[in-house]
């Protein structure tokens, strides 16, 4: 079993030795000459562009849809097979290891990595939008009301953090407890070997790289649009695509900023602040809310969402013939893909020491459940003033979706202060997802290195800020959702046989584990003898 | 039904072995057993060279040594040397294989495993070597006082439960223990899944009926009263059958655990039924006899491994 263990390079310290630049050049370069390439194209092309971005993704989306919707049901049962398997004893790091975060931290962390600015964006509007528009009966009735929340529920739930679970729990295992660098290419050890290194390996991670940069760019972008949203209608400044753009420019700076101090100090200290501040305003509107009417529709939505979670979870929209689900589940379904290196990277980080059935249980139920409290709070809030006919938050959605949460706080007391603090609030999410958005794709640029140069850092944050801002260019939230499902589905693929290749990692770690009972028994039984010799021989 | 003339008991050097001794010293004086082993397996014991090397002058084989340590403890824990011969081997090889040839040899009618429970220790010796063995196993934990006094035999009505219920009688007159027995039922798939829960009881008590005319047809086969031995009909819902017979053997204060095991080949491996296998895994406080019928495991290796 030690030649078992010998298979596996353990690279020694992954620290950075160049002061300026130490990229990892197959990776570094393909990926910055894709992005660069990208923003240039869109740039010179111009306004068709809007039109290039419609077509990819009408063509994927009816193409791959039921792809994607087989997939995302694949990673979800996949990884509840591990959790519930003989693997789910083994513990991320060995035995030995133990947490290094509380649990209520670990799930503070898990959650706000995972959704982020997206669910300030769409926590009002994504129900408003189904309720309006619902793919299943007739829009604005009761019925569609509950299927708003019903589908809503569907995007944000368990399988968001079923891909995300399967990213980070390759990450962390191939890392943690085999010695691997923490970069994609590492989880394909088991199927490619040495190979890992070489132009497949390299391959891989530029497409991790793409997928991320793209995944945060889509994320990114809808933040600025709420962002220029809340400033319009706080001071009444124009809500343009120039202002958004220079909204980017400003905030990629404050990034910039942040990751030049490093991680321990501003981002740490920020993201914490995200946490009170979002805990807070969750809190604020569930009091000053219709506080029965959110606890009775979490209740209630989780039942449905249960009730009918498989039927949702396979449905194709095959008998409608329309495309609304193109626009909504495969484009979470890709978002979610392509946001998954990130996330996965980031919950790898902080998940040494758990087994891996508590590392399932722990990212699937807890966040889940966090989201859905946050979506009954926000868009059940919305929904029971639109159902009594109280504000037209449903209007205000339709015509911009970035500014249906401000109309929401509107009809609640001090909403000048509490819009006001959702836009801090986006702003920062904005500033910490950027920032570690830019130290997870340096480190995948830099061959597994966590502490390389900040220049590098820094050019990753303002490439992040400008994909974000081309994009916005280019066609606006189309744009960014046709970001998010060209990349998330070469990554969907990617994703599948990784599966493959942890459940091989995994069956080669449990037989050491059983080699280490053995040897440990052998051990022991040594020890035994030796003590019956010196008993008996000192006779 | 077999004698149980002869008795292996297996020890590993380790403080397990002192209980061991003491419930197959009771065993022995239960029953008319002609001879008992104290079986040791050497393990692959290159031991480290600094230990070595605090022993110079040792000149014995290390496996006499050990046999001179197992000896004594045998001689102050084992109380019936006069009444029985007894025997105490170190034997090297491969642990399973020298195990299974040792009880064909000698032909071993019983096998005494330990099972560790707070004593640390993976269990992997027995449990490679029930399902292959020939003999019927005991496995008996630390925590376990030696009396049988009232004996649980699980019953399927089939073969293997007639020679179950068999040997149990035999060691019920032995020891003087009172006998029950105990039958878990399942409704069967056939009926799933479009019952109320009025129709669940209904079943439950149709099947109860049923299991009590089987238990008659199959205590007469063997000619026994049914009466004479009560048995408790189950229901099994959870299809935890090990659970239950933990359970209930746990409730009503059982001494033993026994029940006929079949064996059968699965993926190139030979494995116990899943009953069995179950019940030697949860059960920790009562010893379990897995009641084995050697011609049975003899013919299905020979047809396996031919």
């Amino acid at each position: 079993m030690a030649e078992k263990e010998e298979e596996y390079e353990i690279n020694p310290e992954l620290k950075s030795t160049k002061k300026y630049f130490d990229v990892d050049g197959p990776v570094f370069w393909p990926s910055a000459i894709v992005v660069v390439l990208f923003i240039a194209v869109t740039l010179i092309v111009g306004e068709p562009m809007a039109e290039i971005f419609s077509t990819i993704q009408n063509s994927i989306s009816e193409g791959g849809g039921w792809f994607f919707v087989l997939a995302v049901n694949f990673f979800l049962v996949f990884v509840l097979y591990i959790a519930f398997s003989k693997f789910g004893k083994i513990k991320l790091g060995g035995r030995q290891a133990k947490p290094e975060f509380s649990k209520g931290a670990w799930f503070a962390m898990l959650f706000s990595a995972g959704m982020g600015i997206g669910i300030l964006f769409w926590s009002v509007g994504e129900p408003m939008n189904h309720f309006i528009n619902s793919p299943t009966s007739e829009g604005q009735t009761v019925e569609a009301a509950r299927m708003a929340m019903e589908l809503t529920f569907l995007h944000w739930g368990l399988h968001a953090w079923g891909i995300y679970a399967l990213v980070g729990m390759a990450l962390a295992f191939f890392t943690f407890n085999r010695g691997l660098p923490l970069t994609i290419s590492s989880v394909f050890y088991p199927l490619l070997g040495k190979r890992v290194n070489g132009p497949i390996g390299k391959i891989i991670n530029v497409m991790a790289v793409v997928a991320t940069l793209f995944g945060l760019a889509t994320s990114l972008g809808m933040g600025v649009q709420q962002v220029s949203a809340g400033l319009a209608h706080l001071f009444n400044l124009p809500d343009t695509i120039n202002t958004q753009v220079i909204l980017i420019t400003l905030i990629t700076l404050a990034a910039t900023g942040s990751v030049v101090a490093g991680l321990s100090s501003g981002v740490k200290r920020l993201s914490e602040i995200n946490i009170v501040l979002a805990g807070l305003f969750l809190v604020f509107i569930i009091i000053v809310g219709p506080t029965l009417f959110i606890v009775d529709s979490f209740v209630q939505n989780l039942g449905s969402y249960v009730q009918n979670f498989f039927e949702l979870s396979f449905w194709t929209e095959t008998y409608q013939q329309s495309d609304w689900q193109n626009s909504w589940t495969v484009f979470y379904w890709a978002w979610w893909v392509s946001w998954s290196p990130f996330v996965g990277m980031f919950i790898a980080r902080i998940s040494r020491g758990r087994s891996l059935k508590e590392f399932v249980l722990g990212v699937l139920i807890v966040p889940t459940l966090l989201t859905f409290l946050w979506l009954s709070a926000f868009g059940g809030s919305a929904m029971f003033l639109e159902l009594n006919g109280l504000a037209d938050i449903a209007g205000a959605a339709k015509e911009n979706v970035a500014t249906s949460l401000y109309v929401l706080l509107e009809q609640f007391p001090i909403s000048s202060v509490t819009s006001f603090v959702g836009v801090i609030l986006v702003t920062s999410f904005f500033v910490t997802s950027s920032d570690s958005g830019s130290l997870v794709v340096d480190s995948l640029t830099a061959g597994g290195k966590l502490d390389a140069p900040v220049a590098q850092r820094i050019f990753w944050a303002l490439t992040e800020g400008a994909i974000a801002a081309v994009l916005l260019l280019g066609g606006g939230l189309q744009a960014l959702q046709t970001a998010a499902i060209t990349t998330g589905l070469p990554f969907a693929i990617i994703l599948i046989i990784i599966a493959w290749s942890l459940l091989k990692g995994l069956r080669g770690e449990h037989l050491e584990m059983m080699e280490r009972v053995r040897e440990r028994e052998h051990k022991d039984y040594q020890r035994i003898v030796a003590d019956i010799l010196k008993k008996r021989e000192s006779k | 039904m077999e004698k149980l003339d002869n008795i292996m008991v297996c020890m590993d050097l380790t403080e397990m072995d002192d209980f061991l001794i003491s419930y197959a010293s009771y065993l022995v004086e239960q029953t008319d057993a002609k001879k008992i082993y104290f079986l040791h397996l050497l393990q692959n014991y290159d031991l480290p060279a600094e230990i070595l090397s605090e022993f110079p002058d040792l000149k014995r084989p290390i496996s006499k040594v050990l046999q001179e340590e197992l000896e004594e403890n045998v001689a102050k824990n084992f109380s019936h040397q006069e009444s029985i011969e007894t025997e105490v081997v170190v034997e090297e090889g491969v642990k399973s294989d020298t195990l299974l040839q040792f009880t064909r040899e000698h032909k071993i009618n019983l096998t005494v495993f330990g099972k560790k429970v707070g004593y640390q220790g993976s269990g992997a010796l027995p449990r490679r070597v029930m399902p292959l063995t020939p003999s019927s196993v005991i496995l008996v934990s630390e925590t376990v006082f030696p009396k049988i006094e009232k004996i649980m035999v699980r019953i399927d009505f089939s073969k293997m439960s007639e020679i179950a219920m068999k040997t149990a009688i035999q060691l019920s007159e032995y020891t003087g223990a009172q006998l029950i027995a105990l039958h878990a039922y399942r409704i069967p798939i056939s009926h799933f899944p479009q019952y109320s829960h009025d129709d669940e009881k209904r079943l439950q008590q149709k099947m109860t009926k049923h299991s009590e005319k089987e238990y008659e047809k199959f205590m007469k086969k063997l000619k026994l009263d049914p009466k004479a031995i009560p048995c408790a009909f189950l229901y099994d819902r959870n299809y935890q059958e090990a659970q239950l017979l933990y359970h209930y053997g746990l409730k009503n204060h059982v001494d033993l655990i026994m029940i006929g095991s079949k064996i059968k080949s699965e993926l190139a491996n030979v494995i116990l039924d899943r009953t069995s296998e179950e019940l030697a895994e949860v059960e920790k406080n009562i010893p379990v006899l897995i009641v084995k019928d050697r011609k049975q495991t003899l013919g299905f290796l020979e047809a396996l491994f031919d």
